[in-house]
Protein backbone atom coordinates (compact mmCIF):
# COMPACT_ATOMS: atom_id res chain seq x y z
CA UNK A 1 0.00 0.00 0.00
CA UNK A 2 1.46 3.68 -0.96
CA UNK A 3 1.64 6.33 2.25
CA UNK A 4 -0.98 7.81 1.00
CA UNK A 5 -3.52 5.64 0.84
CA UNK A 6 -2.31 4.18 4.45
CA UNK A 7 -2.22 7.65 5.92
CA UNK A 8 -6.08 8.09 4.90
CA UNK A 9 -6.95 4.55 6.61
CA UNK A 10 -4.71 5.22 9.86
CA UNK A 11 -6.69 8.61 10.18
CA UNK A 12 -10.26 7.01 9.43
CA UNK A 13 -9.13 3.77 11.90
CA UNK A 14 -8.34 7.02 14.75
CA UNK A 15 -11.93 8.41 13.99
CA UNK A 16 -13.68 4.94 14.19
CA UNK A 17 -12.46 3.05 17.08
CA UNK A 18 -13.17 5.46 19.82
CA UNK A 19 -17.14 5.70 18.50
CA UNK A 20 -17.09 1.69 17.70
CA UNK A 21 -15.54 1.01 21.43
CA UNK A 22 -18.02 2.91 22.89
CA UNK A 23 -20.99 1.46 20.63
CA UNK A 24 -19.93 -2.01 21.62
CA UNK A 25 -19.53 -0.91 25.44
CA UNK A 26 -22.84 0.71 25.41
CA UNK A 27 -24.51 -2.35 24.10
CA UNK A 28 -23.00 -4.09 26.74
CA UNK A 29 -25.00 -2.16 29.26
CA UNK A 30 -27.78 -2.66 27.22
CA UNK A 31 -27.56 -6.52 27.47
CA UNK A 32 -26.81 -5.84 31.15
CA UNK A 33 -29.53 -3.27 32.32
CA UNK A 34 -32.43 -3.97 29.53
CA UNK A 35 -33.86 -6.90 31.56
CA UNK A 36 -34.36 -5.12 34.40
CA UNK A 37 -35.35 -2.04 32.93
CA UNK A 38 -39.45 -1.67 33.78
CA UNK A 39 -41.91 0.70 34.80
CA UNK A 40 -41.78 -0.13 38.54
CA UNK A 41 -38.03 0.76 38.41
CA UNK A 42 -38.20 4.48 37.06
CA UNK A 43 -41.47 5.17 39.32
CA UNK A 44 -40.64 3.10 42.37
CA UNK A 45 -39.31 4.45 45.52
CA UNK A 46 -35.81 2.46 46.44
CA UNK A 47 -35.49 0.23 48.76
CA UNK A 48 -32.99 -2.39 50.43
CA UNK A 49 -34.21 -5.17 48.84
CA UNK A 50 -32.71 -4.57 45.51
CA UNK A 51 -35.35 -6.84 43.37
CA UNK A 52 -38.17 -4.11 44.67
CA UNK A 53 -35.86 -0.64 44.00
CA UNK A 54 -36.93 1.96 42.36
CA UNK A 55 -34.70 5.11 40.96
CA UNK A 56 -37.73 7.92 41.37
CA UNK A 57 -36.01 10.54 43.76
CA UNK A 58 -33.13 10.18 41.91
CA UNK A 59 -34.99 10.64 38.99
CA UNK A 60 -37.22 13.84 40.12
CA UNK A 61 -34.06 15.14 42.08
CA UNK A 62 -32.23 15.49 38.57
CA UNK A 63 -34.59 16.78 36.51
CA UNK A 64 -35.52 19.05 39.37
CA UNK A 65 -32.22 20.48 40.43
CA UNK A 66 -31.26 20.93 36.29
CA UNK A 67 -34.13 22.21 35.54
CA UNK A 68 -33.71 25.21 38.23
CA UNK A 69 -30.12 25.34 37.05
CA UNK A 70 -31.01 25.88 33.64
CA UNK A 71 -33.07 28.90 34.52
CA UNK A 72 -31.18 30.35 36.58
CA UNK A 73 -28.14 29.91 34.51
CA UNK A 74 -30.08 31.12 31.06
CA UNK A 75 -30.75 34.40 32.97
CA UNK A 76 -27.27 35.25 34.17
CA UNK A 77 -25.72 34.05 31.07
CA UNK A 78 -28.85 36.14 28.93
CA UNK A 79 -27.87 39.48 30.71
CA UNK A 80 -24.38 39.01 31.05
CA UNK A 81 -24.48 38.72 26.84
CA UNK A 82 -26.48 41.82 26.81
CA UNK A 83 -24.00 43.92 28.78
CA UNK A 84 -21.00 42.53 26.80
CA UNK A 85 -22.57 42.91 23.05
CA UNK A 86 -24.91 45.87 23.37
CA UNK A 87 -23.01 47.68 26.09
CA UNK A 88 -19.43 47.73 26.10
CA UNK A 89 -17.88 49.67 23.73
CA UNK A 90 -14.12 48.64 24.38
CA UNK A 91 -12.90 45.95 22.76
CA UNK A 92 -9.93 44.94 25.78
CA UNK A 93 -13.13 44.91 28.37
CA UNK A 94 -14.69 42.27 26.36
CA UNK A 95 -11.42 40.77 25.61
CA UNK A 96 -10.69 40.37 29.60
CA UNK A 97 -14.36 39.14 29.98
CA UNK A 98 -13.89 36.27 27.57
CA UNK A 99 -10.40 35.06 29.28
CA UNK A 100 -12.62 34.64 32.33
CA UNK A 101 -15.31 32.62 31.07
CA UNK A 102 -12.69 30.56 29.37
CA UNK A 103 -11.34 30.16 32.87
CA UNK A 104 -14.42 29.46 34.36
CA UNK A 105 -14.93 26.86 31.86
CA UNK A 106 -11.61 24.64 33.12
CA UNK A 107 -12.38 25.06 36.61
CA UNK A 108 -13.14 21.18 37.75
CA UNK A 109 -16.72 20.20 38.28
CA UNK A 110 -15.83 19.06 41.83
CA UNK A 111 -14.17 22.16 42.80
CA UNK A 112 -17.92 24.11 42.27
CA UNK A 113 -18.79 21.83 44.28
CA UNK A 114 -16.61 22.29 47.00
CA UNK A 115 -16.93 26.43 46.34
CA UNK A 116 -20.39 25.54 46.50
CA UNK A 117 -20.71 23.94 49.49
CA UNK A 118 -18.42 26.14 51.55
CA UNK A 119 -20.33 29.25 49.98
CA UNK A 120 -23.94 27.96 49.27
CA UNK A 121 -24.52 25.61 51.86
CA UNK A 122 -22.78 26.70 54.90
CA UNK A 123 -21.78 30.17 54.02
CA UNK A 124 -25.24 31.28 53.07
CA UNK A 125 -26.92 28.61 55.51
CA UNK A 126 -29.04 26.83 52.57
CA UNK A 127 -27.38 23.36 53.75
CA UNK A 128 -26.85 20.36 51.13
CA UNK A 129 -30.34 21.42 49.84
CA UNK A 130 -31.70 21.35 45.86
CA UNK A 131 -31.18 25.03 45.92
CA UNK A 132 -27.46 24.64 46.89
CA UNK A 133 -27.15 22.03 44.29
CA UNK A 134 -28.89 24.24 41.17
CA UNK A 135 -27.25 27.40 41.87
CA UNK A 136 -23.56 25.37 42.07
CA UNK A 137 -24.46 23.93 38.82
CA UNK A 138 -26.15 27.15 37.29
CA UNK A 139 -22.55 28.36 37.74
CA UNK A 140 -20.69 25.31 36.70
CA UNK A 141 -22.98 25.41 32.99
CA UNK A 142 -22.62 29.51 32.88
CA UNK A 143 -19.47 29.69 30.64
CA UNK A 144 -21.60 26.98 27.95
CA UNK A 145 -24.53 29.08 28.08
CA UNK A 146 -22.50 32.52 28.46
CA UNK A 147 -20.63 31.89 24.53
CA UNK A 148 -23.51 30.52 23.22
CA UNK A 149 -25.48 33.36 23.94
CA UNK A 150 -22.77 35.68 22.83
CA UNK A 151 -22.39 33.91 19.82
CA UNK A 152 -25.99 33.88 18.77
CA UNK A 153 -26.39 37.90 19.21
CA UNK A 154 -23.15 38.71 17.34
CA UNK A 155 -23.89 36.12 14.36
CA UNK A 156 -27.20 39.63 14.35
CA UNK A 157 -26.16 41.75 11.29
CA UNK A 158 -25.39 44.85 12.73
CA UNK A 159 -27.43 46.42 9.67
CA UNK A 160 -30.74 45.53 11.52
CA UNK A 161 -29.42 47.30 15.19
CA UNK A 162 -29.25 50.46 13.29
CA UNK A 163 -32.02 50.29 11.53
CA UNK A 164 -34.36 50.08 14.63
CA UNK A 165 -32.14 52.75 16.22
CA UNK A 166 -32.37 54.92 12.93
CA UNK A 167 -36.54 54.47 13.39
CA UNK A 168 -36.03 56.24 16.77
CA UNK A 169 -36.20 53.18 19.36
CA UNK A 170 -34.11 52.77 22.66
CA UNK A 171 -31.55 51.09 23.45
CA UNK A 172 -33.93 48.80 25.41
CA UNK A 173 -36.50 48.47 22.40
CA UNK A 174 -33.68 47.47 20.16
CA UNK A 175 -32.39 44.24 22.65
CA UNK A 176 -36.18 43.65 23.33
CA UNK A 177 -37.02 43.33 20.07
CA UNK A 178 -34.58 42.65 17.42
CA UNK A 179 -31.74 40.96 19.18
CA UNK A 180 -33.22 38.78 21.75
CA UNK A 181 -36.09 37.42 18.84
CA UNK A 182 -33.52 37.46 16.27
CA UNK A 183 -31.24 35.54 19.16
CA UNK A 184 -32.95 33.23 20.72
CA UNK A 185 -33.28 30.14 18.89
CA UNK A 186 -29.25 29.39 19.25
CA UNK A 187 -28.92 30.98 22.07
CA UNK A 188 -31.83 28.34 23.50
CA UNK A 189 -29.57 25.36 21.83
CA UNK A 190 -26.25 25.92 23.88
CA UNK A 191 -28.65 25.99 26.34
CA UNK A 192 -29.89 22.55 25.54
CA UNK A 193 -26.60 21.74 24.99
CA UNK A 194 -25.65 23.04 28.76
CA UNK A 195 -28.69 20.90 30.18
CA UNK A 196 -27.49 17.63 28.28
CA UNK A 197 -23.82 18.46 30.42
CA UNK A 198 -25.84 19.02 33.46
CA UNK A 199 -28.00 15.91 33.54
CA UNK A 200 -25.29 14.00 34.11
CA UNK A 201 -23.20 15.93 36.66
CA UNK A 202 -22.05 13.81 39.41
CA UNK A 203 -18.89 15.20 41.12
CA UNK A 204 -20.02 18.76 42.17
CA UNK A 205 -23.22 16.88 43.48
CA UNK A 206 -21.79 14.42 45.37
CA UNK A 207 -19.73 16.78 47.40
CA UNK A 208 -23.00 19.20 47.93
CA UNK A 209 -25.22 16.35 48.48
CA UNK A 210 -23.43 13.23 49.66
CA UNK A 211 -27.07 11.77 49.69
CA UNK A 212 -26.58 8.53 47.98
CA UNK A 213 -30.02 7.02 49.11
CA UNK A 214 -33.24 8.57 49.74
CA UNK A 215 -36.36 7.28 50.02
CA UNK A 216 -37.76 10.80 49.93
CA UNK A 217 -38.52 13.04 47.09
CA UNK A 218 -37.56 16.48 47.30
CA UNK A 219 -40.16 18.97 46.89
CA UNK A 220 -39.13 22.61 48.88
CA UNK A 221 -36.52 24.35 47.46
CA UNK A 222 -34.59 23.63 50.86
CA UNK A 223 -34.76 19.47 50.70
CA UNK A 224 -32.35 17.32 50.65
CA UNK A 225 -32.11 15.24 47.40
CA UNK A 226 -29.81 12.97 45.34
CA UNK A 227 -29.44 12.69 41.68
CA UNK A 228 -29.42 9.80 38.95
CA UNK A 229 -26.21 9.95 38.44
CA UNK A 230 -25.02 9.39 42.34
CA UNK A 231 -27.57 6.45 42.60
CA UNK A 232 -25.74 5.17 39.63
CA UNK A 233 -22.35 5.47 41.59
CA UNK A 234 -23.53 4.07 44.76
CA UNK A 235 -24.45 1.03 42.96
CA UNK A 236 -21.19 0.64 40.79
CA UNK A 237 -19.47 0.69 44.11
CA UNK A 238 -21.19 -2.26 45.56
CA UNK A 239 -19.56 -5.64 44.87
CA UNK A 240 -22.64 -7.78 44.50
CA UNK A 241 -23.75 -9.22 40.80
CA UNK A 242 -27.55 -8.07 41.37
CA UNK A 243 -25.91 -4.18 41.41
CA UNK A 244 -24.09 -4.27 38.40
CA UNK A 245 -27.99 -5.00 36.82
CA UNK A 246 -29.50 -2.20 38.84
CA UNK A 247 -26.54 0.24 37.93
CA UNK A 248 -26.54 -0.64 34.32
CA UNK A 249 -30.73 -0.15 33.92
CA UNK A 250 -29.96 3.20 35.83
CA UNK A 251 -27.38 4.37 32.71
CA UNK A 252 -30.21 3.42 30.42
CA UNK A 253 -32.82 5.07 31.57
CA UNK A 254 -29.72 8.78 32.57
CA UNK A 255 -28.49 8.03 29.02
CA UNK A 256 -32.18 7.95 27.50
CA UNK A 257 -31.97 11.28 29.01
CA UNK A 258 -28.92 12.36 27.47
CA UNK A 259 -29.29 11.67 23.94
CA UNK A 260 -32.69 13.09 24.21
CA UNK A 261 -32.08 16.22 25.54
CA UNK A 262 -28.94 16.45 23.13
CA UNK A 263 -30.98 15.32 19.93
CA UNK A 264 -33.14 18.45 21.05
CA UNK A 265 -30.25 20.64 20.56
CA UNK A 266 -29.11 19.02 17.41
CA UNK A 267 -32.32 19.37 15.72
CA UNK A 268 -32.58 23.30 17.00
CA UNK A 269 -29.35 23.32 15.70
CA UNK A 270 -29.98 22.79 12.11
CA UNK A 271 -33.22 24.08 12.24
CA UNK A 272 -32.60 27.04 13.97
CA UNK A 273 -29.40 28.21 11.86
CA UNK A 274 -31.06 28.50 9.14
CA UNK A 275 -33.81 30.92 10.10
CA UNK A 276 -30.97 33.71 10.49
CA UNK A 277 -29.11 32.68 7.33
CA UNK A 278 -32.40 33.90 5.88
CA UNK A 279 -32.56 37.34 7.17
CA UNK B 1 -44.41 68.97 32.75
CA UNK B 2 -46.14 67.78 29.91
CA UNK B 3 -47.31 64.03 29.46
CA UNK B 4 -44.58 63.56 26.55
CA UNK B 5 -42.27 64.77 28.66
CA UNK B 6 -43.35 62.21 31.15
CA UNK B 7 -43.52 59.90 28.83
CA UNK B 8 -40.14 60.43 28.02
CA UNK B 9 -38.83 60.91 31.40
CA UNK B 10 -40.36 57.48 31.62
CA UNK B 11 -38.46 55.87 29.13
CA UNK B 12 -35.17 57.83 30.57
CA UNK B 13 -34.86 55.95 33.63
CA UNK B 14 -36.27 52.78 32.46
CA UNK B 15 -33.32 52.60 29.93
CA UNK B 16 -30.65 53.39 33.13
CA UNK B 17 -32.42 50.93 35.14
CA UNK B 18 -31.77 48.24 32.09
CA UNK B 19 -28.48 49.30 31.94
CA UNK B 20 -27.61 48.08 35.92
CA UNK B 21 -29.00 44.71 35.48
CA UNK B 22 -26.91 43.06 32.77
CA UNK B 23 -23.60 45.05 34.45
CA UNK B 24 -24.39 43.44 37.92
CA UNK B 25 -24.73 40.16 36.48
CA UNK B 26 -21.41 40.81 34.38
CA UNK B 27 -19.61 41.95 37.75
CA UNK B 28 -21.30 38.75 39.54
CA UNK B 29 -19.79 36.37 36.65
CA UNK B 30 -16.08 38.51 36.90
CA UNK B 31 -16.77 38.31 40.73
CA UNK B 32 -17.21 34.21 40.83
CA UNK B 33 -13.48 33.31 39.38
CA UNK B 34 -12.05 35.52 42.48
CA UNK B 35 -14.19 34.19 44.86
CA UNK B 36 -13.81 30.22 43.98
CA UNK B 37 -9.95 31.02 44.34
CA UNK B 38 -10.50 33.20 47.30
CA UNK B 39 -13.20 30.99 49.00
CA UNK B 40 -10.55 28.30 48.50
CA UNK B 41 -7.53 29.87 50.27
CA UNK B 42 -9.79 31.01 52.88
CA UNK B 43 -10.83 27.42 53.57
CA UNK B 44 -7.52 25.85 53.68
CA UNK B 45 -6.14 28.44 56.25
CA UNK B 46 -7.71 26.14 59.18
CA UNK B 47 -5.52 23.30 56.98
CA UNK B 48 -2.58 24.92 57.32
CA UNK B 49 -2.67 26.07 60.43
CA UNK B 50 -2.33 22.52 61.92
CA UNK B 51 -0.29 20.92 58.76
CA UNK B 52 3.36 22.19 57.83
CA UNK B 53 2.56 23.38 54.14
CA UNK B 54 6.21 21.71 53.33
CA UNK B 55 4.79 18.82 54.58
CA UNK B 56 1.87 19.18 52.58
CA UNK B 57 4.01 19.93 49.30
CA UNK B 58 6.79 17.26 49.84
CA UNK B 59 5.35 14.57 52.11
CA UNK B 60 5.13 11.08 50.81
CA UNK B 61 2.58 10.17 52.99
CA UNK B 62 -1.37 10.57 52.71
CA UNK B 63 -2.94 9.33 55.21
CA UNK B 64 -5.53 11.74 56.34
CA UNK B 65 -8.55 9.08 56.78
CA UNK B 66 -6.60 7.30 59.06
CA UNK B 67 -6.02 7.81 63.16
CA UNK B 68 -2.62 7.74 62.29
CA UNK B 69 -2.08 10.97 59.72
CA UNK B 70 0.36 11.82 57.51
CA UNK B 71 -0.37 14.64 55.10
CA UNK B 72 1.86 14.35 51.99
CA UNK B 73 -0.02 14.92 49.33
CA UNK B 74 2.22 13.17 46.49
CA UNK B 75 1.13 10.48 46.50
CA UNK B 76 -2.41 11.87 45.59
CA UNK B 77 -0.80 13.99 42.94
CA UNK B 78 1.38 11.15 41.33
CA UNK B 79 -2.21 9.48 40.66
CA UNK B 80 -3.15 12.06 39.05
CA UNK B 81 -0.64 12.14 36.64
CA UNK B 82 -0.60 8.71 35.85
CA UNK B 83 -4.28 8.00 34.92
CA UNK B 84 -3.89 11.33 32.90
CA UNK B 85 -1.07 10.52 31.30
CA UNK B 86 -2.61 7.33 30.34
CA UNK B 87 -5.56 9.49 29.02
CA UNK B 88 -3.59 11.19 27.21
CA UNK B 89 -1.29 8.62 25.29
CA UNK B 90 -4.63 7.46 24.28
CA UNK B 91 -6.58 10.92 23.07
CA UNK B 92 -3.22 11.93 21.56
CA UNK B 93 -3.51 9.14 19.10
CA UNK B 94 -7.30 8.85 18.23
CA UNK B 95 -7.51 12.73 18.57
CA UNK B 96 -5.09 13.90 16.43
CA UNK B 97 -5.54 11.08 13.95
CA UNK B 98 -9.74 11.52 13.51
CA UNK B 99 -8.77 15.47 13.00
CA UNK B 100 -6.60 14.91 10.41
CA UNK B 101 -9.63 12.69 8.89
CA UNK B 102 -11.66 15.01 9.57
CA UNK B 103 -10.08 18.33 8.40
CA UNK B 104 -7.87 16.65 5.70
CA UNK B 105 -9.56 13.45 3.91
CA UNK B 106 -13.24 13.19 4.90
CA UNK B 107 -16.55 14.06 2.76
CA UNK B 108 -18.97 16.66 3.89
CA UNK B 109 -21.37 14.00 4.83
CA UNK B 110 -19.52 12.27 7.08
CA UNK B 111 -18.12 15.06 8.70
CA UNK B 112 -22.02 15.72 9.03
CA UNK B 113 -22.63 12.99 10.56
CA UNK B 114 -18.90 12.03 12.74
CA UNK B 115 -18.95 15.65 14.39
CA UNK B 116 -22.09 14.81 15.96
CA UNK B 117 -21.00 11.70 16.91
CA UNK B 118 -18.35 12.74 18.73
CA UNK B 119 -19.56 15.71 20.48
CA UNK B 120 -22.14 13.31 22.40
CA UNK B 121 -19.46 10.93 22.95
CA UNK B 122 -17.95 14.06 25.12
CA UNK B 123 -20.51 14.38 27.01
CA UNK B 124 -21.72 10.81 28.15
CA UNK B 125 -21.93 11.35 32.07
CA UNK B 126 -18.80 10.23 33.45
CA UNK B 127 -20.20 7.89 36.03
CA UNK B 128 -21.37 5.85 32.75
CA UNK B 129 -17.08 6.15 31.38
CA UNK B 130 -16.38 4.79 35.51
CA UNK B 131 -18.92 1.79 35.16
CA UNK B 132 -17.45 0.61 31.61
CA UNK B 133 -13.87 0.84 33.52
CA UNK B 134 -14.59 -1.11 36.16
CA UNK B 135 -16.96 -3.97 34.66
CA UNK B 136 -15.69 -4.27 30.93
CA UNK B 137 -12.55 -2.64 30.32
CA UNK B 138 -11.27 -4.19 33.75
CA UNK B 139 -12.09 -7.78 33.00
CA UNK B 140 -11.24 -7.74 29.09
CA UNK B 141 -8.13 -6.36 30.53
CA UNK B 142 -7.56 -9.37 32.67
CA UNK B 143 -7.06 -12.19 29.70
CA UNK B 144 -3.75 -9.93 28.66
CA UNK B 145 -2.40 -8.73 32.18
CA UNK B 146 -3.07 -11.25 35.21
CA UNK B 147 -2.07 -9.43 37.82
CA UNK B 148 -4.19 -6.34 37.03
CA UNK B 149 -5.95 -5.21 40.36
CA UNK B 150 -9.91 -4.74 40.22
CA UNK B 151 -9.17 -1.13 41.01
CA UNK B 152 -6.49 0.43 38.93
CA UNK B 153 -5.06 3.66 36.83
CA UNK B 154 -4.94 1.87 33.84
CA UNK B 155 -8.32 1.18 32.78
CA UNK B 156 -9.25 4.52 34.72
CA UNK B 157 -7.03 6.20 32.40
CA UNK B 158 -7.91 4.17 28.84
CA UNK B 159 -11.69 5.18 29.42
CA UNK B 160 -10.67 8.58 30.71
CA UNK B 161 -8.75 8.84 27.34
CA UNK B 162 -11.94 7.32 25.42
CA UNK B 163 -13.64 10.72 26.61
CA UNK B 164 -10.88 13.41 26.16
CA UNK B 165 -10.56 12.04 22.06
CA UNK B 166 -13.18 14.70 21.30
CA UNK B 167 -11.65 17.89 23.22
CA UNK B 168 -8.56 16.84 21.32
CA UNK B 169 -9.99 16.42 18.05
CA UNK B 170 -12.25 19.14 18.06
CA UNK B 171 -9.84 21.85 19.02
CA UNK B 172 -6.96 20.00 16.84
CA UNK B 173 -8.87 20.22 13.52
CA UNK B 174 -9.39 23.60 14.36
CA UNK B 175 -5.88 24.27 14.30
CA UNK B 176 -5.53 22.59 11.31
CA UNK B 177 -8.55 24.37 9.59
CA UNK B 178 -7.50 27.40 10.50
CA UNK B 179 -4.08 26.74 8.22
CA UNK B 180 -4.75 28.53 4.96
CA UNK B 181 -5.60 27.16 1.86
CA UNK B 182 -2.63 28.65 -0.03
CA UNK B 183 -0.29 26.72 2.03
CA UNK B 184 -1.33 23.71 1.29
CA UNK B 185 -1.95 24.83 -2.60
CA UNK B 186 1.91 25.95 -2.74
CA UNK B 187 2.97 22.47 -1.57
CA UNK B 188 1.20 20.83 -3.94
CA UNK B 189 2.77 23.02 -6.82
CA UNK B 190 6.13 22.04 -5.51
CA UNK B 191 4.94 18.32 -5.98
CA UNK B 192 4.36 17.16 -2.72
CA UNK B 193 1.64 14.18 -1.98
CA UNK B 194 -1.13 14.39 0.28
CA UNK B 195 0.80 12.65 2.99
CA UNK B 196 3.70 15.26 2.58
CA UNK B 197 1.33 18.19 2.75
CA UNK B 198 -0.55 16.32 6.04
CA UNK B 199 2.44 15.91 7.83
CA UNK B 200 5.00 18.27 6.67
CA UNK B 201 2.73 21.74 6.32
CA UNK B 202 -0.63 20.94 7.72
CA UNK B 203 0.52 19.25 10.90
CA UNK B 204 3.68 21.94 11.58
CA UNK B 205 1.82 25.10 11.09
CA UNK B 206 -0.61 23.65 13.21
CA UNK B 207 1.43 22.60 15.64
CA UNK B 208 0.85 25.33 18.59
CA UNK B 209 -2.86 24.96 18.37
CA UNK B 210 -2.14 21.10 18.87
CA UNK B 211 0.13 21.55 21.88
CA UNK B 212 -2.78 23.80 23.13
CA UNK B 213 -5.19 21.09 22.40
CA UNK B 214 -3.52 18.34 24.08
CA UNK B 215 -2.73 20.52 27.49
CA UNK B 216 -6.45 21.54 27.72
CA UNK B 217 -7.22 17.88 27.41
CA UNK B 218 -4.72 17.38 29.99
CA UNK B 219 -6.38 19.72 32.57
CA UNK B 220 -9.69 18.15 31.55
CA UNK B 221 -8.18 15.10 32.85
CA UNK B 222 -6.82 16.26 36.11
CA UNK B 223 -10.06 17.28 36.63
CA UNK B 224 -11.93 14.53 36.08
CA UNK B 225 -13.38 13.01 39.12
CA UNK B 226 -16.39 10.20 38.67
CA UNK B 227 -14.11 8.10 36.42
CA UNK B 228 -11.03 7.75 38.85
CA UNK B 229 -13.48 7.56 42.15
CA UNK B 230 -15.15 4.42 40.95
CA UNK B 231 -11.83 2.80 38.30
CA UNK B 232 -8.85 3.54 39.65
CA UNK B 233 -9.20 2.70 43.60
CA UNK B 234 -8.73 4.40 46.91
CA UNK B 235 -4.61 3.84 47.71
CA UNK B 236 -2.86 6.85 47.73
CA UNK B 237 0.70 5.15 46.99
CA UNK B 238 3.85 6.03 45.06
CA UNK B 239 4.01 3.25 42.54
CA UNK B 240 5.43 2.70 39.28
CA UNK B 241 3.18 -0.37 38.58
CA UNK B 242 -0.59 1.36 36.54
CA UNK B 243 -2.07 -1.80 37.26
CA UNK B 244 -2.33 -1.26 40.92
CA UNK B 245 -4.78 0.79 42.66
CA UNK B 246 -4.17 4.27 43.26
CA UNK B 247 -5.58 7.28 44.18
CA UNK B 248 -5.81 10.97 42.72
CA UNK B 249 -6.74 14.00 44.08
CA UNK B 250 -10.48 13.88 42.43
CA UNK B 251 -10.72 10.76 43.89
CA UNK B 252 -10.06 11.74 47.47
CA UNK B 253 -12.42 14.50 46.82
CA UNK B 254 -15.08 12.34 46.58
CA UNK B 255 -13.79 9.74 48.69
CA UNK B 256 -14.26 12.59 51.58
CA UNK B 257 -17.42 13.74 50.10
CA UNK B 258 -19.09 10.15 50.44
CA UNK B 259 -17.71 9.52 54.21
CA UNK B 260 -19.63 12.69 55.11
CA UNK B 261 -16.53 14.41 57.06
CA UNK B 262 -18.15 16.54 59.84
CA UNK B 263 -17.71 20.31 59.29
CA UNK B 264 -14.61 21.39 61.32
CA UNK B 265 -12.72 18.62 61.01
CA UNK B 266 -9.29 18.12 59.96
CA UNK B 267 -10.69 16.13 57.14
CA UNK B 268 -12.94 18.50 56.10
CA UNK B 269 -10.74 21.18 55.65
CA UNK B 270 -8.49 18.92 53.45
CA UNK B 271 -10.75 19.05 51.01
CA UNK B 272 -10.52 22.55 50.52
CA UNK B 273 -6.78 22.15 50.17
CA UNK B 274 -6.63 19.42 48.14
CA UNK B 275 -9.26 21.71 46.19
CA UNK B 276 -6.83 24.31 45.93
CA UNK B 277 -4.08 22.72 44.39
CA UNK B 278 -5.87 21.07 41.91
CA UNK B 279 -7.67 24.02 40.95
CA UNK B 280 -3.68 26.12 40.61
CA UNK B 281 -2.52 22.83 38.47
CA UNK B 282 -5.48 23.34 36.32
CA UNK B 283 -5.38 26.86 35.70
CA UNK B 284 -1.99 26.73 35.41
CA UNK B 285 -2.15 24.63 32.28
CA UNK B 286 -5.28 26.11 30.95
CA UNK B 287 -3.74 29.57 31.04
CA UNK B 288 -0.76 28.12 29.47
CA UNK B 289 -3.39 26.35 26.52
CA UNK B 290 -4.75 29.47 25.79
CA UNK B 291 -1.33 31.56 25.38
CA UNK B 292 -0.48 29.09 23.04
CA UNK B 293 -3.67 28.89 20.83
CA UNK B 294 -4.02 32.53 21.51
CA UNK B 295 -0.67 33.79 19.93
CA UNK B 296 -0.86 30.87 17.18
CA UNK B 297 -4.59 32.48 15.98
CA UNK B 298 -2.57 36.08 15.55
CA UNK B 299 -0.06 33.86 13.50
CA UNK B 300 -2.70 32.42 11.13
CA UNK B 301 -4.27 35.91 10.72
CA UNK B 302 -0.97 37.29 9.70
CA UNK B 303 -0.29 34.91 6.94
Amino acid sequence: MDRDSLMRMLAAMALVTPLLVLFTLLSMILWDGLPGLSLDFVLGLPSGRPEETGILPALVGSIYVTGLATIISFLLGLGISIYLTEFVGDERVREVFYFIVDMLAGVPSVVYGIVGLAVIGIGLGLGRSVLTGAVTLAFLILPLVTVATVEAIRSIPDSLRLATYSLGASRLEVVTHVVLPMALPRALTGTVLAIARAIGEAAPILVISGVLFTRSIPISLLDEFTVLPLVIFNWVMRPQEVYIGLASSAIIVLLLLYIGISSIALYMRYSGGRRIREV
Amino acid sequence: MSLSEELFERKVWRERIFRLVPLGLTILAGLALASIIAVLVVESIPFFSRVDPLEFLFGTRWTVLFRDKSFGVLPLVWGTIVTSMVAISVAGVLGIGSAIYLAEYSSERVRAVAKPMLELLAGVPTVVYGFLAVNYVTPMLRALIPDIEVYNAFSAGLVMGLMITPIISSLSEDAMYSVPDSLRLSAYALGAKKHQVVTRVVLRAALPGIVAAYILGLARAFGETMIVAIAAGSRPVLTLNIFESIQTLTGYIAQVAMGDAPYGTIEFYSLFAVGLYLLLMVMLMNLIGLYISRRFSMRVSRV
